[in-house]
């Protein structure tokens, strides 16, 4: 029982990023889609008859061909500035039932993946998810950060979009595998830090993928790392589920035509909030603020120079 | 005892049997924890071994107070110069019974510990401007001597046992 590695590859100050299913699928599209484009590499998995139920069943001709699991696998990707694993795991929940993974499985899942991330060197690790907000689905998605000790947590306001999930809510939890690996890496005196990507509270519990938070997760990721990638097939994904998100609360406000009096009035205010809603414009970030400093400073300099606009 | 409820990181080597200082997270006027983690920073002890948390806790929502999450954790910390483990840990809900032995088996087959010490807060009759006083328990007559002879006074209680009486 355990882990197998198909290669046992040389990692220099490698970081562990974690990603699996959970609202919106937030972390694990940001978290899988930094793996295909770094083209990280395949090396070991977590085998994972002890902790998930199969997924589908091959029979061919009368006779059982294949019996699939879901993936639980280790990647990774050399970079300058520390090389990189990443696991992906295709499922979370180890109980019928449940919806996210709880108890001595967990537990017993976690640890494997920090042993393969303390045998190559691993000292810190990122989980990844979703934050449940007040926000509205036209805006931004922020990332609230949790970690395992306050300095991580300063580290992390240094970047941009970025909100301490305090400044949210008081306290919280975090459900499922990626607050329970946090809390065993804290237990090795390991440095853990949760990104999750802000999904407005009206879809938390909805079937779609919410892009938007999972963009604004990899804008992090590849600013922590110093890693130069195209994000705006992102953007055409975000429209498309913006469109479609829109167009179902139209439907539910269509169909209350025929509804009794008193849901209409209880529904109505907050589908025409949903539907209607313009945002407004987005507030300037620290690193935006620098940069037209710069070009404020610029111009002065220029104007100085040539004794045309300077004050 | 199964190997699965420890995670050792590291081998001890004391120069003589060691004593265990205990203190759970969880104490009246957070006693015990200022205790030791003084203890733990002053004498700079070395991390080396776990309890691992499955068994005697729920692993379902991990809470985050002020950003930092907040993980039940049981772990032994050593500084083998001066002959001591010290036990830090949140109080079991579940299991008293086995996380209790997982314990004195950390202590007494991997680190043959002589004694241990639990340390307490408990509450008392007394204004809060005067000194405060240290009452002992011991579980044998000859302990209680021992600590009699260090100028400790002993207590008398009867009522629903705690953790550490438990343990003792």
């Amino acid at each position: 029982m355990g882990v197998k590695l198909y290669r046992e590859p040389k990692l220099k100050n490698p970081v562990l990023i974690c990603a699996w299913p959970g609202i919106g699928n937030i972390g694990i599209i940001a978290v899988d889609t930094l793996r295909g484009m770094l083209r990280a590499q395949g090396f070991g998995e977590i085998e994972s008859w002890e902790f998930f139920y199969p997924q589908e069943i091959l029979i061919k001709d009368g006779e059982l061909k294949d019996l699939k699991f879901p993936g639980n696998r280790f990647y990774f990707r050399h970079h300058a500035e520390g090389d990189l694993i990443f696991f992906i795991g295709e499922e979370q929940s180890l109980e019928f039932g449940k919806r996210y993974a709880s108890g001595k499985k967990a537990e017993e899942i976690a640890n494997l993946i920090l042993d393969v991330a303390e045998k190559f060197g691993c000292k810190r690790v990122y989980t990844s998810g979703a934050a449940a907000a007040s926000i509205h689905h036209k805006e931004r998605s922020r990332v609230a950060i949790a970690a395992t000790e306050e300095e991580l947590v300063k580290e992390m306001g240094r970047y941009g979009n970025v909100i301490p999930i305090s400044e949210r809510e008081g306290s919280s939890t975090l459900v499922g595998l990626s607050g329970i690996l946090l809390g065993l890496a804290k237990n090795r005196d390991l440095e853990g830090i949760c990104l999750m990507g802000e999904i407005p509270y009206y879809l938390a519990g909805s079937p779609f993928s919410y892009p938007k938070a999972s963009k604004s997760i990899l804008e992090l990721l590849t600013e922590i790392f110093g890693l130069s990638i195209d994000l705006s097939q992102f953007d055409e994904m975000a429209r498309r589920v913006e469109k479609e998100i829109t167009g179902l609360f139209q439907q539910l406000q269509n169909s209350l035509k025929e509804a009794p009096p008193q849901i209409k009035e209880g529904l109505s205010k907050f589908l025409d909030y949903v539907i209607n809603y313009q945002p407004a414009p987005e507030s300037i970030t620290e690193k935006d603020r620098e940069e037209i400093m710069k070009h404020i400073e610029e111009f002065f300099k220029k104007g100085g120079k040539d004794g045309k606009g300077s004050f | 005892m199964v190997k699965e409820v420890f995670r050792h990181f590291g081998e001890v080597k004391f120069q003589n049997p060691p004593s265990v200082i205990i203190g759970w997270k969880e104490d009246v006027g957070n006693l015990a924890p200022g205790v030791i983690d003084y203890l733990n920073k002053k004498l700079r002890s070395r991390y080396f071994c776990q309890i691992t948390p499955g068994s005697f806790f729920p692993i379902e929502g991990v809470p985050v107070r002020e950003n930092v999450i907040d993980f039940p954790e049981s772990k032994f910390f050593a500084i083998e110069e001066k002959d001591l483990v010290i036990f830090k840990s949140n109080s079991p809900s579940r299991n008293w019974w086995k996380f209790l032995n997982a314990l004195l088996d950390v202590a007494q087959h991997y680190c043959r510990v002589k004694e241990l010490y639990t340390v307490n807060g408990i509450p008392s009759p007394t204004p809060h401007t005067q000194t405060r006083r240290v009452l002992t328990v011991a579980n044998h007559p000859k302990f209680k001597k021992e600590i009699r002879d260090f100028g400790l006074l002993g207590m008398e209680f009867q009522g629903e046992p705690a953790l550490s009486s438990f343990l003792l």
